[in-house]
Formats: structure tokens, C-alpha cells, sequence
């Protein structure tokens, strides 16, 4: 039986554009169950992104509200904000944006550093996860010296080094090609379901979101199961 | 370490040390060695006006006027001295006690040699007056014992004033005393060069003549009697202090008068010198600090994206306005550092640069004091370098704070 984790209520948004404003979402209600795996569909331009950010706390909406375990995110100060995204969400986008300044280890063990985890205890498990993803040997590469499907493997592990309840991933396989992207989506699957994570995911791929316990489908600015 | 102090010292380390944009690379360069460059000169400077200044000031007080001058004869103020605490209970008095007496007379007079004339200030002393730190400000070129020879009062002349009348020691010069207050007759006299010396300082040399004690007495006016006192180890700033001491111990009232207040114009230029020093000084650091906040603000334009991904991840902007001030502040510092360091080198290596400047004979340098010891003023260096670094640290913050207004969205794609 599983016990909402994340709940998005009667959410609507909007956004300028010039003199016109344009809809996105529109009293979107959404819930996602704990260690279920959740997938948005929809095409182009629909508003699955502006649905994830909203999720993830990076973005607010104009009505409705995100409960998180009985947390209103609208009702949290910026420093919570920031907290609730270190802890608990681990994000993966589809431009696989790394920290081109640091190691693939120093880049996994980024939101460890920013939580303040013990230094040894954050570089054990940033190098456990590196191997998980066979990329042990590349620990020490900053990212302009790893192919784009490496990125995204050193994308992962950052999202799954705070151990947090839900991986909110957009595209994740987007700009990968096609053997890369069916070794992400693999991983991907494999390390959520190895960790009881939830997972939150968006994709106009319906083979990938078939993979998911839950698809929705983005449509007229709401979300609907998809059959 | 604390958890924001680590991910800060992680994010300063990562602006430090680039992998990625050159530009990045290029900006932090750009500000080490524009501060560093910046400090040399101004920590030089400031070494070579200091120097300078207390060089003067020093031939001034040693040659010329005392710490303190006291009006009265010199055996009244060595008895006083000598019953006073200060000079109580060290093993030769006074002298021990880091002060020293000399008796002198002073007064104008006429020097006429072959075809050249000059007015010159007469200044009769006993032999005991060229002590070791006098001669160190003095540099006796040839000199005999300075004392009355036969009926010839015996007189040091400045190397300056030697070449001017062509003379050498033991050979004479006329001399016409200018009278004193209710004197009605000029003196002539003939005086013998008994020694040559060089203070290094035009403004001294062209008109200093040393005469021995016994004729000062014969020739120049008794009104001009005083007691020069130097402090040594006894330390200048207690002179007031000393003065009461001396005053408890006399019963007739002292007057008596500090070196400032002989020369004043003298001392008022060096003052406002040092002011208008500061105050180019005080620009230059701004300028620097504005020069710092624009690499600064550089630093962020180029980083937005890394800014806005930490905030994905859960930086918080304080942590990261704290990472960048970390880093900008330690580059400036180290800067300050390297460039006090080099400007001290050469400051205690000037007396090369002044040998040279010496040997041009410039006719402006003359009035400038081209051999003194360069003692590196640290107190001011560590005013000079805290400043630019609290400025330049307080106008960085302020420009940090454009971290807060980029937003994580920034970085992410909108769908």
C-alpha cells in the first residue's frame, strides 16, 4: 500500500508574455505516492518542465498549492526552500548540467558538501555510486572530459547522493543517443528501485514511460492517466 | 569545520582554480597582479617619504636644535637631571638613563673667503658634543679636535661650505660676527678649519658652522646660551613629563621649548606632506577596491550558470556570496602580501637607487635627504593594506549580492 509522498493541488500557472499572458497549468492536481515511479507525458511546449520545477521548489505557482509530507512549499522561506531541494529531491535534467569547475566526484559529492555531510562519509559514497555506474575510473575527470553519456551517469549519482525521497528527472535521455539512452534509462530504474526511491519523471518517450508505475498524460493544462 | 565553511572553501578553491573558462582564469590573474603592482610603488613610497621625513627630522634634532631646549645654563639642568627618578639609580646618571646634555651658544655671522661670502649660523659645542650618534648624522670627512687654537676659534665646516670658500683644514677664513641685540660694533675675526663634515642635507650644510665651546663663549652672545637634551632609550613622547621633573628640581621657572617648535614651517610641510600622501594614497585604494568589485562582479557574470545550478542543488545564496568573497578576498590579500613584500625589498634596497640619484647631482635633489635609513614604517603599511583590504572586502560584498537575484530556473530550460 502506498502513502502519498507529494501532492499538488489545483495548481495554476501563468506566464507573461508581452502584452499577452500565456496559461501553462491550469488547476493541475497531481499526487505521488511514496516508491511509486510517476510518469508526464505531453507534447512540446505543455508545460511538463514548468510541472516538475514547481514540484522540485524551483518555481511557484500563481493558485494551488505543493504539499510535501504535510509541508506547504508555498509557506516555506527560500532557506527552507533550498533545504527541502538538498535533502529531498535529486534532479537529473536533460542537459545533464554539471559543474564544469569540479571532478565527476567533486560533482556527485556537491549536494553532500552543501548538506554538510562528513567528509570522508560523502567521498565513500559518492566513489560507491561512481562504480554502481561503472565510472570509478573517471572520478578524478572534470566534465568536459567525459562523453555525454558519462554526464548523465555523474548526473545520477549527484541526484542520489543525499539519498532523497523523490528523483525528479526531465528528459533525462534526451540528449543522449540511443545505446547511451537505453543505459541511463536502465540505471536509472535499476538504482530508484534498488533504493526505494520515488521517482518523478518527464518524457515524450512512451516507451520510457511505460517502464513507470504511474504515466500521466499533460493535457488542456492538466494531468490525466494515461491509457 | 562548519558545513557552510567547507562547501565555501570547496566553491573559493573551484573560482581559484579554473578548469573550465579562460576568462575566469585571466580575470583572477588580472587581479593578483593589478594589486600587487599597485602596492609596490605605494608601499615604497611610503617607506622613502617616511624615511625621508624622519631622516630630516633626525639631522634637525641631532645637529641642530636637541629634543629640548632649555634656557638656562647646562650645569643646572645636569644637576636637576641628576636628582631627578628618571636619572636615580643608573649607574652613570642621566647618560644611562638614555638622555643626553649639551651646552650651547648660538649666533650669525659673516664668512669671507678669497671672493665669496656667506651667512652662515654659528654654533660653538664642546668636542664630547660629536658623540657616536652625532657623527653618525654628521660623517666628519677630515676633522682634528675641535678647539680654540692659539688666538683662532677652530670651526667644522660642511663639505658644501669648503668647496664654496676653496678651503681645507687649517687653512682660515675671515669672519664678521652680526651683532646681537644692543651690540653697536661688528667682530671680525679669523677662524681655522679644523674639521669638514657632511650631514647630507643641502638645507644644513649650506649654512651649519660647528665652533669650538671656548670661543662661542669669547664671540657669540651669552643671551644665546641653551641646554640641548636628546632622549634616547628615555623615549620623546615623555618630554613634557621630564620638563616637570626638571621644574620641581629648579627653583627659578624653566623655559625651555620642544624641537617642533623650532622650524615650524619645516615640520608644518612634513605634516601636510603626509597628508597629501594619504589623501593620494586614500584615492588610489578606492579606485583599487572599485577596480576588485568589477572583477568581482566579472567573476559572477561569467559563473551564472554554476551559481543558479548550486541553487538547484541547495546552495544557499549567503554560502555562495561567502565562497566568492572567501576567494576574492584571498587573492587580493595574497596580492597585498606579495606586493608589501617586493615594495619592502626595494624600500630596504633604495640606498642603491640613492647612491645613483646622488651621483647625477641634480640641482632639485638638493633639498631632499638622499642618504638616510630606511626604517619600514609597519604600522602604516598594516593601516595602508587593511584598508584597501576592508574596502575592497566591503564594496566585493556589496556587489555579491547580485548572487541572490539569479534564480535556479535561470539555469533550466522552460517547457
Amino acid at each position: 500500500m502506498h502513502d502519498t509522498l507529494l501532492t499538488l493541488q489545483n495548481i495554476t500557472k501563468r506566464f507573461q508574455s508581452g502584452d499577452t499572458q500565456l496559461t501553462v497549468l491550469e488547476d493541475l492536481s497531481l499526487t505521488v505516492p511514496r516508491g511509486a515511479s510517476v510518469a508526464i507525458i505531453g507534447k512540446s511546449g505543455s508545460g511538463k518542465t514548468t510541472l516538475l520545477n514547481i514540484a522540485g521548489g524551483l518555481d511557484t505557482p500563481q493558485a494551488g498549492k505543493v504539499i510535501y509530507k504535510d509541508r506547504v512549499l508555498s509557506s516555506m522561506k527560500d532557506r527552507q526552500l533550498s533545504e527541502y531541494r538538498n535533502s529531498n529531491i535529486g534532479f537529473v535534467f536533460q542537459s545533464h548540467i554539471l559543474l564544469e569547475d569540479f571532478t565527476a566526484l567533486e560533482n556527485v559529492m556537491m549536494p553532500s558538501l552543501i548538506r554538510g555531510m562528513r567528509p570522508r562519509e560523502m567521498r565513500h559514497k559518492a566513489q560507491e555510486l561512481l562504480e554502481r555506474v561503472d565510472l570509478s575510473s573517471r572520478a578524478a575527470h572534470h566534465p568536459g572530459k567525459l562523453s555525454g553519456g558519462e554526464r548523465q551517469r555523474v548526473a545520477l549519482c549527484r541526484a542520489l547522493i543525499n539519498d532523497p525521497d523523490i528523483i525528479i528527472a526531465d528528459e533525462p535521455t534526451g540528449s543522449l543517443d540511443e545505446q547511451s539512452s537505453s543505459g541511463i534509462e536502465s540505471l536509472l530504474f535499476d538504482l530508484v528501485s534498488e533504493q526505494n526511491r520515488t521517482l518523478l519523471l518527464v518524457t515524450h518517450d512512451i516507451s520510457l514511460a511505460e517502464r513507470c508505475s504511474h504515466i500521466y498524460q499533460l493535457i488542456h493544462h492538466r494531468c490525466e492517466r494515461y491509457s | 569545520m562548519s558545513t557552510p565553511s567547507r562547501y565555501m572553501f570547496t566553491l573559493a578553491r573551484s573560482i581559484l582554480h579554473h578548469t573550465g573558462k579562460s576568462q575566469k582564469n585571466s580575470a583572477v590573474i588580472r587581479l593578483f597582479v593589478l594589486v600587487a603592482v599597485l602596492m609596490v610603488p605605494l608601499v615604497l613610497s611610503l617607506s622613502f617619504t617616511e624615511g625621508m621625513i624622519e631622516g630630516i627630522t633626525d639631522k634637525y634634532i641631532l645637529l641642530l636644535d636637541g629634543h629640548l631646549q632649555v634656557y638656562t645654563d647646562s650645569e643646572v639642568i645636569t644637576d636637576a637631571l641628576n636628582s631627578i627618578p628618571e636619572c636615580l639609580g643608573t649607574a652613570d646618571g642621566c647618560t644611562d638613563a638614555g638622555i643626553t646634555v649639551d651646552q650651547t651658544v648660538g649666533g650669525y655671522g659673516i664668512l669671507y673667503g678669497k671672493d665669496q661670502t656667506q651667512e652662515v649660523y654659528l654654533k660653538s659645542v664642546a668636542p664630547s658634543y660629536f658623540n657616536e650618534r652625532r657623527v653618525k648624522e654628521l660623517a666628519l670627512v677630515t676633522a682634528e679636535d675641535l678647539a680654540r687654537t692659539g688666538v683662532l676659534p677652530g670651526v667644522y665646516l660642511s663639505r658644501e661650505l669648503a668647496e664654496h670658500f676653496e678651503v681645507d683644514v687649517q687653512d682660515r677664513l675671515a669672519l664678521v660676527l652680526i651683532p646681537s641685540h644692543g651690540e653697536r660694533r661688528v667682530r671680525p675675526a679669523l677662524v681655522q678649519v679644523q674639521g669638514i663634515y657632511d650631514t647630507g642635507f643641502y638645507a644644513l650644510d649650506q649654512s651649519l658652522v660647528f665652533m669650538d665651546q671656548e670661543s662661542g663663549h669669547l664671540l657669540l652672545p651669552e643671551e644665546n646660551t641653551r641646554t640641548e637634551i636628546i632622549f634616547d632609550s628615555y623615549g620623546e613622547a615623555r618630554a613634557e613629563e621630564l620638563m616637570q621633573s626638571l621644574q620641581n628640581q629648579v627653583e627659578h621657572p624653566l623655559e625651555w621649548a620642544r624641537y617642533d617648535q623650532f622650524n615650524t614651517d619645516m615640520y608644518e610641510n612634513f605634516a601636510t606632506s603626509r597628508q597629501v600622501i594619504y589623501a593620494v594614497f586614500l584615492t588610489i585604494l578606492v579606485t583599487a577596491a572599485f577596480y576588485i568589485t568589477a572583477v568581482a562582479h566579472e567573476l559572477i557574470e561569467d559563473a551564472k550558470e554554476e551559481i543558479a545550478m548550486m541553487k538547484v542543488l541547495g546552495a544557499q545564496s549567503k554560502h555562495i556570496i561567502a565562497g566568492y568573497l572567501l576567494a576574492v578576498t584571498g587573492v587580493t590579500a595574497l596580492s597585498i602580501f606579495s606586493g608589501t613584500m617586493i615594495g619592502i625589498l626595494l624600500a630596504r634596497n633604495i640606498t642603491t637607487l640613492l647612491v645613483l640619484l646622488k651621483e647625477l647631482d641634480i640641482p632639485a635633489l638638493r633639498y631632499y635627504l638622499l642618504s638616510f635609513d630606511v626604517d619600514i614604517p609597519v604600522r602604516k603599511i598594516v593601516t595602508l593594506t587593511g584598508t584597501l583590504l576592508a574596502m575592497s572586502m566591503v564594496s566585493v560584498a556589496v556587489s555579491l549580492r547580485h548572487i541572490i537575484h539569479i534564480r535556479p530556473l535561470d539555469v533550466l530550460h522552460q517547457d
